[in-house]
């Protein structure tokens, strides 16, 4: 296989993905392909099944349809090959026993079946946690919590990163510190999907945008394309203004009248 | 890494190898105040001479009496020690331990019937397998009414309503019992007491005790992944349901094993993992080794105990444990407030 056919090969493709919990249809016909090197950002009102396709694409929810990795189905890969596939940050993650942060960390490794302490590391020195290293993790603040979470899903190095949320407990600093980072590491040929609520950081920092309503795509196109005919308007049930910050920048914001 | 970061970790490993190391010393000497000690004091010299002369006072006193009295006291405290590790990381929860799945109170059932139907004095080993047979359906009831994919909440509950339905099967079966000799004998046998056991009972409680042990101490990885949720214990390649009905089986299987030779003995599943944890960084994995040594160590002292406290007949171990583990465990519990504030979503 040439070069340009492993480049512009999917990494991921969902084909008429749908998920239901109990008999309620969460997610529904939902088809796209994902490439190495996309930050794509799944945005869309809350109940639009965002999570619950993350889930489906992360091994944990069942599901009709197809989903290949690189070109095989998932049901072919077993859960060690997927799990050093996919990397996944879930909502409001939880960590049960005050363990150090170091060992929260080091859990990224557990796919791999090491401890590899560069890696550890350099994932830690990467969002910014060094220094809590030997602190209990039930001891953090939520923003703090938030960021060893997403050290231990860098750890694994991935190369699919799924992200359910991961900014909505930071300061605006540590926002934009996380939304670089996920850039960078889908700047490194990693794909990178995050669900966000924050339209503005969506809108800056990924390099596709995703609109899901009622458990359907319902918009696929680049952060510039999006602002475009109403959607988000349509989307969120809200009027959106684009402002300029005055340096070359867009913003969105949200009227406060429906 | 940091130098200080790689130390830090090579340290804790290194601790806890002392500590078990530290416990197994422990316990070596416990057991050997547990040969020595009883109504028949042997010296060191005595235990020695018994241990490899089959016949004599010391010989009968040794293998007749006080060294399956030893090995039931480790294999019994240290499976207490080690399920409870294992369903509190399973459980991602600090209060969990073998009764919160019903299993001791089912065995405590297929026990009871058999005291109550008075055939254990005549096929002692019926009582034995009654228990492991009550403990085993609990398991499959468990399965049944919850499915393999649900998840703790429901387990708990499910567990609590056996547990509960046991009880109340239990108190049925006292309440109708023919005569007063076998309550007596069905509510001290509920006491819980490893005096009077034979190398029989510890050849029948054995094999399942160590099988069920080694399945749980494999189970630790899952237990650690645990610690950030079903969902992320599962995106590492954990199979929770798989590790659920694995760790339930074997604590099932190890309980009903326990229960059949020595009845109900508490508290020492939920005090052996709180007493290690601290020493481990609360990392679930690692507790399991140590929580098991702990709970050797603490029922083979308890034992120790009672037969050291003059009375005029034996007071049961699990009055021991009870009495002494309630309070401790309570407490441990308000002096180490950080394990109660877990920060689930």
């Amino acid at each position: 296989m040439t070069h340009e056919a492993i480049v512009s090969r999917p990494l991921l493709r969902l084909n008429d993905v749908r998920v239901a919990l109990g008999r309620r249809e969460i997610v529904a016909d939902v088809t796209a392909d994902f490439r190495a090197g996309e930050f794509v950002v799944i945005l869309g009102p809350n109940g639009a099944g965002k999570s619950t396709l993350l889930k489906a694409i992360a091994g944990i929810l069942g599901f009709r349809g197809k989903i290949e990795m690189l070109g095989r189905p998932m049901a072919d890969l077993n859960a060690a090959e997927r799990s050093r596939l996919i990397g996944y940050l879930p909502q409001n993650g939880g960590i049960h026993w005050p363990i150090p942060v170091h060992d929260i960390v080091t859990l990224g490794r557990m796919p791999h079946g090491d401890a590899d302490a560069a890696i550890v590391e350099q994932a830690m020195t990467s969002c910014d946690i060094r220094h809590l290293a030997s602190q209990p993790a039930t001891e953090l603040s939520g923003g703090e919590r938030t960021r060893v979470l997403l050290a231990r899903l860098l750890a694994v190095r991935a190369s699919i990163i799924i992200a359910d949320e991961p900014v909505s407990s930071l300061d605006p600093a540590h926002e934009i510190a996380v939304m670089r980072l996920l850039r960078q590491e889908a700047d490194r040929g990693r794909l990178v999907i995050a669900v966000l609520h924050d339209i503005g950081l969506a809108h800056r920092f990924a390099s596709r945008l995703l609109a899901l309503k009622q458990g359907r795509i319902v918009a696929d196109a680049s952060p510039k394309d999006i602002l475009q005919g109403g959607l988000l308007d349509e989307l969120f049930g809200l009027k959106f203004d684009v402002a300029s910050t005055g340096r070359g920048q867009q913003s969105l914001v949200a009227r406060h009248e429906f | 890494m940091t130098i200080q970061a790689a130390s830090a970790v090579h340290v804790r490993t290194s601790h806890v190898r002392v500590l078990n190391l530290g416990l197994a010393s422990l316990l070596l000497i416990a057991a050997l105040g547990s040969v020595m000690v009883g109504a028949a004091p042997l010296s060191i010299h005595d235990v020695w001479e018994g241990v490899w002369r089959h016949s004599g006072v010391s010989g009968i006193i040794f293998w007749d009496i006080r060294f399956p009295r030893l090995i039931l006291s480790v294999a019994i405290g240290g499976f207490l020690g080690l399920s409870g590790a294992a369903l509190q990381g399973l459980l991602q929860n600090p209060l969990a331990e073998a009764a919160v799945f019903g299993a001791p109170q089912t065995a405590a059932v297929g026990a009871v019937a058999v005291l109550y139907l008075g055939v254990s004095d005549a096929l002692s080993f019926w009582l034995p397998l009654a228990a492991i047979g009550g403990a085993l359906l609990s398991s499959v009831a468990l399965y049944g009414l919850v499915g393999r994919q649900a998840g703790s909440t429901r387990f708990i509950l499910a567990g609590l309503a056996l547990g509960s339905l046991s009880g109340a099967l239990v108190a049925l079966i006292i309440s109708l019992s023919p005569n007063p000799f076998a309550m007596t004998e069905i509510l001290f046998w509920l006491m819980g007491s490893i005096e009077d056991r034979s190398m029989r009972h510890v050849l029948l409680a054995l094999p399942f005790v160590v099988v069920a042990s080694l399945v749980l101490l494999r189970l630790g990885g899952g237990y650690r992944a645990l610690t950030l949720g079903d969902d992320t214990a599962a995106s590492l390649g954990v199979d929770v349901g798989r590790l659920r009905l694995s760790t339930i089986v074997a604590v099932s299987v190890g309980c009903g094993a326990c229960v059949a030779v020595s009845g109900t003995i508490g508290f020492i599943g939920l005090m052996a993992p709180h007493l290690v944890r601290p020493f481990v960084a609360n990392d679930p994995k690692r507790a399991l080794l140590s929580s098991g040594l702990t709970g050797a160590l603490m029922l083979t002292c308890a034992d120790l105990l009672v037969r050291l406290i003059p009375s005029t007949s034996e007071i049961r171990i699990g009055v021991v444990t009870a009495l002494l583990g309630a309070p401790f465990f309570l407490y441990v519990m308000l002096s180490d407030r950080s394990l109660y504030r877990s920060e689930g979503p």
